[in-house]
């Protein structure tokens, strides 16, 4: 916290450096979540290049109440937020209902990845937006059921629901019997 | 058939990674945006800035309140002496009426009565 209100000052007066730091300190695990939740490495990237270049443009009014990371990471489940709502909305309007699957990679970019991260990341996408948040923020994200809870803006138990029946889901789509 | 893993750990375990290209093209529009953002002369008015700390408010609408009452107990008269309205003509009767002090009944002292009782005896006694 100490450390992030440091460089939210240096931010403030313009050093490169600091948001040099920033970026490399978070590009991947960011990158990571995006892609986690949208499938598709193009929209990721844009995501992560939304969140940055909005947060280095409204740096000068940032005032922080969370960690930087928690900050950071909140942005990207909005803007993904955003973009399944958007796709929803041109889906309907499309052939008057919504997507049933969420965005999908081409075949290049599954390409890059191997067999079971490939498998995973499709059992992912089959999850509801809110388990899936849950499970790669927690599992991924290393963060506490109770941040998720403050930026899910739900309850902790809630929270704890979601990750549970999200990962049997996760099991049960990756053929892997249950040891309970 | 797939291999049986471990969920848990595949998604700890997943990572994707930004390429140079990517890097790059992000920090040089981060760093526009960064320079427009800290170049841009701050137009934050008293009220944004006040508005803007919350626990300040909440301080000032405890002070406010806290006059307010002193104000409202200050203003209230204290007592029903000071509430009597003066009357302006001594026949217009401007309020309640005060109750008249009751006098004690008129009895005679006793030196009083043995006297006049004395000179009663007298003229009897001569009569």
């Amino acid at each position: 916290m100490q450390d992030d209100r440091h460089l939210i000052g240096r931010l403030k007066q313009g050093d490169r450096e600091a948001l040099r730091q920033v970026y490399v300190a978070y590009k991947d695990s960011l990158l990571t979540l995006a892609f986690s939740l949208l499938h598709d490495r193009n929209t990721a990237e844009d995501v992560l290049h939304d969140v940055f270049v909005s947060f280095a443009g409204c740096v000068g009014d940032l005032a922080l109440r969370t960690s930087l990371r928690q900050y950071l990471t909140a942005s990207v489940l909005n803007r993904v937020r955003d973009r399944f709502r958007r796709d929803k909305i041109q889906a309907a309007r499309a052939d008057g209902r919504a997507p049933a699957e969420p965005l999908r990679g081409g075949p290049e970019q599954v390409a890059v990845l191997g067999e079971e991260t490939r498998r995973l990341v499709a059992a992912l996408a089959q999850l509801p937006l809110e388990q899936r948040e849950v499970i790669v923020l927690r599992l991924n994200g290393g963060m506490k059921f109770r941040q998720i809870a403050e930026i899910q803006n739900a309850s902790v138990p809630t929270v704890q629901g979601r990750y549970r029946y999200g990962i049997d889901r996760l099991r049960a789509l990756m053929g892997v019997r249950t040891t309970t | 058939m797939n291999a049986p893993v471990n969920v848990e750990l595949a998604v700890m375990e997943l990572r994707i990674r930004t390429t140079a290209a990517l890097d790059q093209r992000i920090l040089e529009d981060a760093w526009g945006a960064l320079h427009g953002a800290v170049s841009k002369p701050a137009h934050r008015t008293v009220l944004s800035c006040f508005l803007g700390m919350r626990w300040k408010l909440v301080a000032a609408a405890v002070i406010l309140a806290a006059t307010f009452i002193t104000a409202m107990l200050l203003s209230r008269p204290r007592g029903a002496a000071e509430r009597h309205p003066v009357a302006r003509d001594s026949r217009t009767q401007v309020g309640p009426v005060a109750p008249v002090e009751t006098r004690p009944p008129a009895t005679l002292p006793v030196a009083d009565r043995e006297r006049i009782e004395r000179m009663y005896a007298a003229v009897t006694s001569r009569g």
